[in-house]
């Protein structure tokens, strides 16, 4: 049975059954109306559904794009939304479920893997960054560059100053940099070299997502710190920073080597941060934090999870997650003796009462 | 500030793998001096043998298998084919993982081979078959690659050693292992650093000193041995000569002797220094160098994984390529890049991929091989090899072919002759230059 667990302020969380879908998702998004979400997929492409109280209907998917669909946003207002893949490509949509054609498509927005993406709170700019180290500025209205420069490292996330002043990357080396986007110039660095770790020869870790608090005076950071390199094992871990002083006032780390990457992050208006986390395989988990508090104070299992969209009526959201016996060397395979592609089933939460 | 131009190793002494990618493709190879400080290739008309008779082979051993999908059989688009594209070789059709653009610019030098079906998914069992090409019997113990270059390509006075494997990971340590052709054949094993212990002469001991020791050694023996002819005596004195030859050989590990310039060239990482001192025994006439580089199981974060690690084989490879070939090496020295399996075509819940074995794929380049050949061919969705499937035998029926090495010839167990490769296998001949 799914779990039923009171958290507070928001009423009872329901779990609802986790809806099946056939591809395997990556980051996903609630428009900011509510109605309609959308996800990036593992093969180029993009999924909408219209949202109601009730269910979720399908909406044609959207192609347009190649490989992994890592990142999509849309903008305030709800009339757009972005989406970057792995291969450099940044397209922008309509949010009308009709339209299927790109408002613009660029191709070589980067040279290969956008790891982020983040729309200013005015839709002023959209940024993107990735593996190529460079930091893009681009029109949102009509694709064209605005602004480039090098961001000095992988970034693997990103996020604007609610005020709409800075932007602010994480990288793979822990190192949150605050920019003047009107510039490019850095104007300061805040350290989560926690998130970091060179083991085994390689590099692993880094800062995987942000949040920040109603009133933006923190800013939260959710990767792990890594245990070891290879098959990465490694904490949960969230830094909370000051903003105005750049000083770390929280620090929450799990116990468990298997927990993996915070890779999602939400703040709830009613104090705490919903994360999902990434687990070893089978593992992963929905949990609710409040800040200065050890554990989360909520916690649901949910395997492998790596995207959370929370509607703006706060009260319902998804995780989106990996299908079950997707791993392991002796893994049941298909009638060709084929490894069958991943799913993504869509766990739907819900406060009520 | 961030520390980026880094590469590996230490945090303070890193140059970053990734930002291989970034880097030019060759910085030039044509300046290299030989600085290999071995009496045998300061004899210029003995080097010029070496390079035109003996086959030497260099092994780079990717412990823990890497993935034939983000290395050389991409399947970009496919569900399975994870984030990466695939990029245009020098060869026309032949394309392989981004990750490897210097590779692909020299894909004419180099053969890939995709239609790998080993049957065994297991790092230790398929680990020992990729090393032999066949398995062990009950009462057999077959001896790998390096023991059979040793035996057959080895000289009795050679200088140096006959086999050097350099393992300074820990993940699939597998020593060498010479099987039945006993410890004759048996590798010189690097598992601490790139130093070979105990073959540095005594500091007490002066230069002048251990020449003298060894002239007396010699005179005494030579009047010994003067109407006493015997085996025994003969293996005796060979084997101090051999001792003396490895420890001359010490300057051979050492890349402080190379230019800065050269070591740049192939990197100052832990692979990199070890292909350049692979590529420095080569030169001097050691017949096989295994350089094992860890951690590619990569059960999560796969694509990070490789993301990281394939450019700097890439880079190794393209370093070994040019410098080989520059020295005119390159036709008589083999790279076989190699794991004991490929990786799953299926991603996993954490990203990753998991033990493959029926459908991966190697490189080999140069040592008789037909460079420009992308062999055999798996499906859309690399699950199953559709065409020219090839076996760990047929593999190394193929590498002994193109060394010059008659893979039908038989060793004897006492009397009973046991044959090179699996009986009834057959090089792949598209291969063999």
């Amino acid at each position: 049975m799914p779990p039923t667990t009171p958290a507070p302020a928001k009423g009872t969380l329901k779990a609802a059954k986790p809806i099946p879908v056939s591809q395997q998702l990556c980051g996903i998004e609630y428009s900011p109306k509510g109605d309609m979400l959308v996800a990036g997929t593992f093969e180029g492409g993009i999924r909408r559904w219209k949202v109601t109280p009730a269910e979720l209907t399908d909406l044609p998917p959207l192609a347009g794009h190649n490989a992994w669909v890592q990142c999509v946003a849309f903008d305030s207002k709800g009339e757009r939304f972005f989406s970057a893949d792995s291969w450099g490509r940044v397209n922008a949509w309509s949010a009308d479920p009709v339209q299927t054609k790109p408002l613009w498509s660029v191709a070589d927005a980067h040279s290969t893997w956008i790891h982020a993406m983040a729309i200013h709170p005015k839709a002023e700019f959209l940024a993107t960054a990735g593996r190529d180290n460079i930091i893009r500025l681009t029109d949102p209205a009509t694709g064209k560059e605005i602004r480039r420069w090098e961001a000095g490292d992988d970034v693997l996330a990103m996020t604007f100053h609610p005020s709409g002043l800075s932007l602010i990357t994480g990288d793979l080396h822990g190192l949150i940099k605050e920019w003047d986007h009107s510039t490019g110039k850095l104007k300061r660095e805040l350290n989560a070299k926690q998130m970091f770790l060179h083991d085994r020869l390689q590099d692993v870790g880094g800062v995987r997502c942000f949040a920040w608090n109603a009133d933006a005076s923190m800013l939260f950071a959710g990767g792990c710190q890594p245990k070891s390199g290879g098959f990465v094992q490694g904490f949960n871990l969230v830094i909370g920073f000051d903003w105005v002083s750049g000083q770390a006032k929280m620090n929450h780390k799990t116990t468990n080597e298997a927990d993996g990457y915070v890779l999602d992050m939400h703040w709830n208006p009613d104090g705490f941060l919903m994360a999902v986390t990434s687990g070893q395989p089978g593992q992963g988990k929905l949990i609710f934090l409040k800040p200065g508090e050890a554990q989360p104070f909520q916690s649901y299992p949910v395997p492998n999870a790596h995207s959370l969209a929370i509607h703006p009526d706060g009260k319902r959201l998804f995780v989106s997650a990996t299908n079950a016996n997707s791993s392991g060397n002796g893994r049941q395979l298909g009638k060709d003796k084929e490894y069958p592609a991943n799913t993504s089933p869509l766990h739907g939460f819900e406060f009520v009462g | 500030m961030n520390t980026k131009s880094t590469f590996c190793g230490s945090n303070d002494h890193r140059l970053n793998r990734r930002g291989f990618l970034g880097l030019s493709a060759a910085a030039g190879v044509s300046a290299f001096a030989d600085m290999t400080g071995l009496d045998a290739l300061s004899n210029s008309a003995l080097a010029g043998e070496l390079k035109k008779d003996q086959k030497r082979v260099i092994m780079l051993w990717l412990a823990g298998g890497s993935s034939q999908l983000e290395t050389f059989d991409p399947k970009p688009g496919a569900p399975t084919g994870g984030p990466f594209r695939s990029i245009q070789t020098a060869v026309p059709g032949v394309h392989i993982s981004e990750l490897m653009p210097k590779l692909a610019a020299r894909m004419q030098h180099t053969c890939i081979i995709r239609s790998l079906n080993t049957k065994n998914g297991d790092h230790g069992g398929a680990a020992k078959l990729m090393m032999r090409g066949r398995r062990d019997e009950a009462v057999v113990k077959y001896p790998d690659l390096g023991a059979v270059m040793a035996k057959e390509m080895g000289r009795a006075d050679s200088k140096v050693p006959d086999y050097v494997t350099f393992y300074t990971q820990t993940e699939g340590r597998m020593a060498g292992d010479s099987g039945f052709l006993g410890s004759r054949y048996a590798p010189m094993e690097l598992t601490t650093n790139n130093q070979p212990p105990d073959i540095r002469k005594l500091d007490g001991i002066s230069e002048l000193d251990h020449v003298q020791r060894a002239d007396l050694r010699e005179l005494m023996s030579k009047q010994f041995s003067q109407g006493r002819p015997n085996k025994v005596l003969g293996s005796h004195n060979e084997a101090y000569q051999r001792v003396r030859g490895l420890m001359a050989s010490e300057k051979l590990f050492d890349v402080s002797q190379e230019s800065a310039k050269t070591r740049d060239l192939y990197g100052r990482s832990q692979f990199g220094e070890q292909a350049l001192i692979a590529r420095r025994l080569a030169e001097a006439g050691v017949p096989f160098i295994r350089v094992a580089r860890a951690w590619w199981d990569s059960h999560g974060q796969n694509f990070e994984t490789h993301q990281e690690m394939v450019p700097e084989l890439d880079h190794v490879m393209a370093a070994l390529i040019d410098d080989l070939k520059d020295r005119g090496l390159l036709e008589n020295t083999m790279i076989v890049t190699l794991a004991e399996f490929g990786r799953t075509p299926g991603i996993n819940s954490s990203l990753g991929r998991d033990h493959f074995a029926s459908a991966w794929s190697c490189s080999i380049t140069g040592g008789g091989i037909k460079g420009g050949v992308a062999y055999g061919k798996t499906d859309a969705n690399g699950n199953k090899v559709v065409e020219g499937e090839a076996d760990a035998a047929k593999l190394y029926a193929t590498i002994y072919s193109a060394l010059g090495i008659n893979p039908h010839k038989n060793y004897y167990l006492g009397s009973r002759p046991v044959p090179l490769v699996e009986p009834g296998t057959e090089a792949i001949k598209e291969l063999v230059a």
